[in-house]
């Protein structure tokens, strides 16, 4: 057997096997976990991590396993592709395949002879949701899907299938993101899932009706991902946030933040690259910042402040020159977007130092830009191809008009651009050497499609998804083949005896039971962020905040009787410090009535800094404040995402502000059950801007009184029934439920929490249960 | 000048064939205008409105229109569609007479110097209309009202425009922007702006007469009057001290008109509440109406303002509202050092300077509430000075009264605030370019969806509402889109007299046109007129734009008695389907083109749903409405008999209105596509790609017609019916999302960042 060997970078620390276990890629020497046993480290195993992924073959050249391809630039290196096709498809149109149940809006991605894409599932109906699906590459034969469901997400239907999967060729691992936050790992032969985590519900994903939904990266062992987050404890406010997981197990192995309180949601996606010899991925974050960070530590290297909103696009790195760009206000004056050039090998905040050159005004927010021969090809947002010198910035030729709007990146492969603009106009363009494009070719799609993804290749082979359709073009009578390329840089080599520069601790941010025991593990990494070792337990101080005992192997206990609460645990080896943060959460039943508390139970996601306590006639209550920017309309989660069949109930109080109510939800299992003000009604539901379950009945109800709510969820067979009641609090519950709906594809599990629409008027509540049904 | 990009305009057919084409696929007399019996048998389809206006047409003989009349009229249409506006002259004297029943608001009387540059500038000499074709015209409809398709034109209704002012969206409440100018431009070179600081470069620039820094998305139109420009954008630009440009400001612009000179800012600061309310950084996005030595708008907190025109440059604090207290600093909570004891700290006291207010050693201080509450007066140049300061949270915030030495500020005379007093939630943005007829202003409030794009958080709030343009007290509401409103609100009213009656008509967000009599109403509700519903009954509104119903940004345009009206989305839904229409406003009740019933009850009209009117898998069907307004309605035209439809060929959403002159319409669409059209038929006579979305509104003004687009270039055309190419494309450095405008012998332009002056050195 083969084993991949994972760059330099060893992995492995491990929980202990949990209760599900770990599924283990097939045929794998599976091994064990890492202690700290009486101060001496099982070194050897640490050798034999680099194995511990896969049985892998050698990753296919040809494979095209991120939708930026396999060095993040949209340029191939194949050969023999089309010149031209007819989108009416039939003999001499090279259209060898296309395929309407492969739609949608994402780039799709090729990996061991398959197709990878993201698309809704049973549109319109009530049981829509969203799906990973895969196809033969070659037939376009669908081969496996993988559903899952859309929830707790003002996302419209119309976004879903937003992100793209990205393929894990070490392992052969399809990694998704759906729109609501649902992040996973599959087995990209059978498409079973191999582990799952709601995002939304663990870490506070803010998933909006704009879909903005990120692409996952693979860097050694981890799959790193991001979003805006609003978390728990001291990230209870908003920020674009990174996690690196464990591509095997989704543990969490660091957790980085880029500024509070961004204007804006982003799905830049990152780039991994070096940096003047040093690994980094690089990327636009919503808070108007392009950012290079280490991608093992999470570590920022440099930030560089270009927009006074979000940035979008995908940054192009060419040798140490990271190409950026957005459309929104630009930091000085009142011009809108810009084109950059990045000095990538500087450190800190280089907003006014590490500008090469920028190009302002050129509205380059969505498609990320393709190099050529020193020059950069990028098409701005109405689809206006401008080639630039990559030296100067200084436009080579006017630009050219393809379109009017622009969505997808351009690829370059066979001496051609791919392009195609949003409203289905394509283009195959040919570089000048005097700059500028000659047309190959050029077409609109025959069916209306609109085309919001970029064209991938593989193996002779162009993809395309449009909004209609999924075409795979090639052309039989070319043979395929490959040029030459100059190899990526690499990274400086690692040298075990260089100083320690970083210390993580992992797992970074967990979520625990009582009595659970979590293993911990301290690794090393020197400044540019390569992984040096892990640290022998006589290098190591352990301390740990909060209940539980750490013992000298590095294993944290939760004590039995601990309730809603964390703990910190830090690592310090000599001057430096790791810290992970631990959430403990009891097992059902719960009861807040948060009397002798001083903040939210701070193991709530979403929660503080958006509510506080108050105390109202010697009574203490939890309040949803109007005053929070941006925050008055929210979700918040109480603690894991495996519970199913209970039961929340709350008492509730909604204020009236100029004649105005607010709307008060409670959350089970993925369901809310809202009281809204404005409307007097009572609805249950799943996802908010698609309503394909929800049930909705006039509810009168009064300001400044005291309700008390009831939602109760059950597993019934295939479908779930959700059961919810409103009454004066203090008179007898009624038999009745006041609405009932059942959902024919069920959210099987999910976290308690709250839902919250208090932007005329506070949200009062109290007493919070969350009782087994039964 | 140098056409760069690859463009095309679409070929047709000769003239004739596309007449004829009109001719066979229009429909001119709308169905509530006919007898009852010409009324055809209702028949189910559920195909588009354009098809079963064809279908009557093609197959109905019972529709009683005598068809050798019909042909006459078609042919009178074709040949002499052009400059017709030289009827203009034979209607003055109607327009006298009517004056007696209406008052226009602008109290003008017909002039006697009806602009004759307007014939002698027609755009095709050949085309011009003889004075014995407008005779026939005028012939028929006096000879055979009843059947003379065209007999709704009221051509008295026109407003009347003088060369001079334009002083509302759209230059009069018609809203047709059709200003009086000569010499305009037709190319101009911007010169250099620098990127940094926004400043102008005038070297190497070409009849621009000066350059405006304003904010960095500018989406508000110009409006020039009495001296001053106005113009809504955000704070960007930075004009106050008290606000650094970087502070996210609703920001209303006035400008010395002659010079460019800044003169005041009105600042709207944002809602907490975030984009739901108040989308960040897109400013006031609507143009104000100005009245004399009175300005009102809506702001981006969902008020409705109005302001003294000329500001304190009046030396007057005019009221009701005066003294009016404003946010000076928000600073560090630590500069509240001292205070309690009477000192202010060095810190606090630069704060101040900073700002432009230099306070002197003797500062008078009061503490309200020690540690948190302080008042504060100090003699300076501009006199004795009154401030307060109040801790809130981590902030220090510093506020000031304003007095008339404040130049730079606003100066409010009442301010109405929609969402306090109305419970209104707008969508995104307020963005209601009010207008006024006599004493009452016309507000669209912008009512809207929430977060969810499914939740009308307001249902019962009003959309439609009408107040004392002097006092702000509100007159009359109408919530009619109510439960039924698809995303927000963002069209603005047009009032036009029609059949001796002033209508005000407002496009709902339920995709529905609604007229009522422009008066004070009765018991606070309004009379409705009529309702039209722009979309067909069978299309679907999905989120994000997919589906086929569409909702209207556009302004109603009024010309020659009929109302036009094209149906949009949010841009960021795309270019979609789109459908423009021409609607009779003389015809009662629900004039739409279509009614919903169920199939075996087709007396019974289905109430309006929100998502889809009808829904076939129920039984339920569109049916003609013998009551329909249509005059003509354009989605789609096979321009070159190929029976297939082609891009070029394609109506798609626009949030720009029609303009209308010499019976030639023009209007852009999101597509990037300039369409021009018959405006009394429909027929299509070319469309041109300019391959850039636009988001205004043509202008014409002599013969000329300037369009704006997305890439930031200006695009004028010649206003004629046969396809051509433009005849100057001008780059304006950035995108122009606004509509060019004349006024006072200059043509006016925004871009996102700047407000161009375009003179022509003859007009210098």
């Amino acid at each position: 057997m083969k084993y991949y060997l994972i760059g330099c970078q060893i992995t492995l620390f491990h929980n202990f096997p949990k209760k599900k276990g770990v599924p283990h890629t097939k045929g794998e020497e599976f091994v064990s976990w890492i202690r700290f046993r009486g101060g001496t480290l099982l070194l050897v195993s640490c050798l034999l991590m680099g194995c511990f992924a896969a049985p892998a073959q050698a990753a296919d050249s040809l494979d095209w396993p991120h939708w930026r391809g396999p060095r993040y630039d949209g340029v191939s290196t194949e050969t023999g592709l089309i010149d031209d096709w007819d989108s009416e498809g039939g003999p001499g149109s090279n259209v060898l395949w296309s395929s309407e149940e492969l739609a949608g809006r994402s780039s799709p991605i090729v990996m061991n002879g398959r197709v990878y894409t993201i698309v809704r599932n049973e549109p319109g109906t009530t049981k829509e949701g969203e799906k990973v699906v895969c196809a033969d590459a070659v037939t376009g034969k669908i081969l496996w899907e993988n559903r899952f469901g859309v929830y707790l997400s003002d996302v419209p239907d119309t976004r879903v299938g937003w992100s793209s999967c990205t393929g894990d060729p070490a392992t052969g691992h399809i990694y998704s993101l759906g729109v609501c936050g649902i992040f996973q790992c599959l087995d990209g032969e059978t498409g079973e899932t191999i582990w799952r985590i709601p995002l939304h519900e663990r870490f506070g994903l803010l998933s909006t009706y704009g879909g903005r939904t990120n692409v996952p990266v693979i860097c050694d062992d981890l799959v790193i991902i991001s979003a805006i987050v609003i978390g728990w404890g001291d990230q209870a406010k908003p920020a674009h946030r990174f996690l690196g997981l464990n591509k095997t197990t989704g543990e969490v192995v660091w957790i980085s933040s880029t500024r509070l309180l961004p204007y804006d949601t982003t799905y830049s996606t990152p780039t991994v690259c070096v940096l003047a010899g040093q690994k980094a991925l690089v990327f636009g974050s919503g808070d108007g910042a392009v950012w290079a960070l280490q991608p093992r530590t999470g570590k920022a290297i440099w930030q560089c402040r270009l927009s006074r909103r979000g940035i979008n696009v995908s940054p192009l790195v060419i040798g140490n020159n990271v190409y950026a760009g957005h459309s929104e206000e630009n930091m000085v004056g009142t011009t809108m977007g810009i084109v950059v050039a990045i000095d990538g090998a500087g450190h800190g905040d280089i907003t006014d130092t590490g500008q090469r050159w920028r190009i302002e005004e050129l509205m380059m927010g969505k498609s990320s830009p393709i190099y050529i021969d020193g020059r950069i090809y990028c098409v701005d947002d109405r689809a206006k191809l401008h080639c630039l010198d990559a030296a100067s910035g200084e436009a080579v030729v006017r630009r050219k008009a393809l379109g009017s709007k622009q969505k997808a990146s351009p690829l370059y492969a066979d001496g051609k651009i791919y392009t195609f603009t949003e409203d289905g106009r394509w283009y195959v363009l040919r570089p000048k050497t005097s700059g500028g494009v000659t047309v190959v070719s050029q077409g609109r799609l025959s069916d209306g499609g609109e085309c919001h993804a970029s064209p991938i290749c593989s193996h002779g082979r162009l993809y395309v998804q449009t909004t209609t359709r999924m075409y795979c073009l090639q052309d039989k009578e070319k043979q395929p083949g490959v040029s030459d390329r100059e190899p990526a840089a690499e990274e400086t080599p690692v040298d075990p005896n260089q100083p320690v520069a970083h210390v993580q601790l992992v797992p970074a941010d967990a979520l625990l039971r009582p009595d659970e025991k979590q293993p911990f593990q301290v690794r090393l990494f020197n400044n540019r962020g390569q992984f040096l070792r892990v640290a022998p337990a006589e290098e190591v101080e352990l301390k740990l905040a909060g209940p539980g005992q750490m013992d000298d192997q590095g294993v944290y206990t939760v004590s039995q009787d601990t309730g809603h609460a964390s703990a910190t645990i830090t690592a310090k080896v000599g001057p430096l410090t790791g810290r992970s943060r631990v959430r403990i959460v009891p097992a059902i039943p719960w009861h807040f009535d948060f009397e002798n508390l001083k903040d939210l139970p701070i193991s709530w996601v979403g929660a503080r800094y958006r509510h506080v306590l108050r105390n109202v006639d010697g009574n203490q209550v939890m309040v949803k404040l109007t005053t929070i920017p941006k925050g008055t309309r929210s979700r918040s989660w109480f603690g894991h995402s495996d519970l199913h069949d209970y039961t929340i109930q709350a008492d509730v109080m909604g204020g009236e502000k100029a004649g105005k109510m607010p709307d008060i939800g409670l959350i089970a299992q993925g369901y809310t059950l809202d009281l809204k003000g404005a409307h007097q009604e009572l609805q249950v539901r799943s996802w908010t801007s698609q309503l394909r379950i929800a049930k909705t009945v006039p509810f009168t109800w009064r300001p400044n009184t005291w309700y008390s709510m009831k939602l109760r969820v059950v597993n019934d067979g295939d479908q779930a029934v959700l059961l919810g009641k409103v009454w004066l609090r203090g008179e007898e519950e009624p038999d009745q439920w006041h609405v009932e709906t059942t959902d024919p594809a069920p959210i099987r599990t999910g976290s308690p929490g709250l839902f919250g629409n208090a932007k005329d008027a506070e949200i009062v509540l109290d007493n919070i249960r969350v009782t087994p049904n039964s | 000048m140098s056409i760069m990009k690859r463009r095309t305009a679409y070929d047709f057919l000769a003239l004739a064939v596309s007449a004829l084409l009109g001719a066979l696929t229009v429909a001119v007399v709308p169905a509530c205008q006919r007898t009852p019996g010409d009324v055809s048998e209702e028949t189910a389809t559920d195909s588009s409105t354009a098809d079963q206006q064809t279908a009557n047409l093609q197959t109905d003989d019972s529709s009683g229109i005598d068809q050798s009349q019909q042909e006459t009229v078609w042919e009178s249409a074709a040949t002499d569609d052009v400059s017709v506006d030289s009827a203009i002259t034979d209607v003055s004297e109607k327009d006298v007479q009517s004056s007696d029943e209406v008052v226009s608001p602008n109290e003008a009387t017909a002039s006697e110097d009806l602009p004759d540059a307007q014939q002698e500038n027609s755009p095709t000499g050949d085309n011009a209309v003889t004075e014995e074709t407008t005779q026939d015209i005028a012939a028929t409809s006096s000879n055979d009202e009843s059947s003379d398709p065209l007999a709704a034109v009221d051509k008295a209704s026109n407003p009347d425009i003088q060369p001079g002012d334009w002083a509302q969206w759209g230059g009069s409440t018609y809203r047709n922007n059709t200003p009086i100018g000569t010499n305009i431009p037709i190319e101009w070179s911007i010169g250099k702006i620098d990127r940094r600081t926004g400043e102008w470069n005038p070297t190497g620039s070409e009849n621009i007469k000066y350059v405006v820094r304003v904010g960095s998305q500018t989406y508000g139109n110009i409006v020039i009057s009495k001296g001053s420009l106005f113009i809504g954008t955000n704070n960007s630009a930075g004009y106050l001290s008290r606000y650094a440009s970087t502070v996210d400001l609703g920001c209303l612009l006035s400008f010395n008109e002659t010079d460019g000179q800044f003169l005041w800012q009105h600042s709207s600061e944002k809602l907490s509440t975030g984009r739901v309310h108040d989308w960040p950084l897109q400013g006031i996005c609507c143009a104000p109406l100005v009245e004399e030595d009175r300005l009102w708008f809506v702001s981006s907190r969902g008020e409705v303002i109005c302001l003294d025109a000329q500001g304190y440059y009046d030396d007057e604090d005019d009221g009701p509202v005066t003294a009016e207290w404003e946010n000076l600093l928000s600073i560090n909570v630590d500069l509240t050092k001292g205070l309690d004891e009477g000192a202010l700290h060095a810190d606090l006291r630069s704060e101040f300077a900073r700002v432009g207010y230099e306070l002197p050693e003797q500062v008078e201080m009061t503490t309200v509430e020690a540690g948190k509450s302080w008042e504060m007066a100090a003699e300076l140049e501009s006199g004795r000075r009154l401030f307060k300061a109040n801790v809130r949270g981590s902030k220090l915030v510093v506020q000031f009264q304003i007095t008339i030495a404040d130049k730079h500020e606003a100066d409010t005379i009442w301010s109405y605030d929609m969402m306090s007093e109305l419970k209104i939630s707008q969508h995104n943005m307020c963005s209601c370019s009010v207008t006024s007829w006599g004493d009452i202003l016309f507000v669209n409030t912008s009512n809207g969806v929430d977060e969810s794009h499914i939740n009308i958080p307001s249902i019962e709030a009003p959309s439609f509402i009408a107040m004392n343009k002097n006092t702000g007290e509100v007159l009359w509401t109408d919530h009619s889109p109510g439960s039924n409103i698809l995303h927000g609100q963002w069209s603005s009213p047009t009032i036009g007299v029609i059949q001796g009656e002033p209508q005000v008509i407002f496009a709902g967000g339920d995709g529905w046109v609604y007229s009522f009599r422009a008066n004070e109403g009765e018991n606070g509700k309004p009379e409705l007129l009529w309702k039209f519903d722009v979309n067909p009954k069978v299309s679907k509104w999905i989120l994000n734009g997919r589906g086929t119903r569409n909702n209207i940004i556009a302004t109603p345009v009024i010309y020659d008695g009929l109302v036009y009206v094209a149906v949009g989305q949010d841009p960021e839904h795309g270019q979609g389907i789109g459908h423009l229409w021409c609607i009779d406003p003389t015809c009662q009740g629900d004039v739409s083109a279509e009614l919903a019933v169920h199939v075996d009850d087709r007396n019974q009209t289905i109430s309006h749903r929100r998502l889809i009117a009808v829904e076939p898998e129920k039984g339920e069907i569109a049916i003609d409405n013998p009551n329909s307004a249509v005059i003509w309605h354009y989605s789609e035209q096979d321009q070159n008999g190929d029976d297939k439809i082609d891009f070029e060929e394609t109506m798609h959403r626009s949030c720009g209105t029609v303009a209308i002159k010499n019976d030639i319409l023009l209007i852009a669409d999101f597509s990037g596509l300039v369409h021009c059209l018959h405006a009394k038929t429909g027929e299509v006579h070319w469309t041109y790609d300019m391959l850039a979305e636009s988001w205004g509104s043509p202008l014409i003004v002599e013969d000329k017609v300037y369009v704006g687009d997305e890439d930031g270039e200006v695009c004028v055309f010649n206003l004629s019916i046969d396809p051509h190419e433009p005849i100057a494309e001008n780059d304006m450095g950035n995108s122009v999302y606004s509509t060019p405008i004349v006024a006072n012998g200059v043509m006016y332009i925004s871009n996102k960042s700047h407000v161009f002056a375009i003179q022509s050195k003859i007009n210098e």
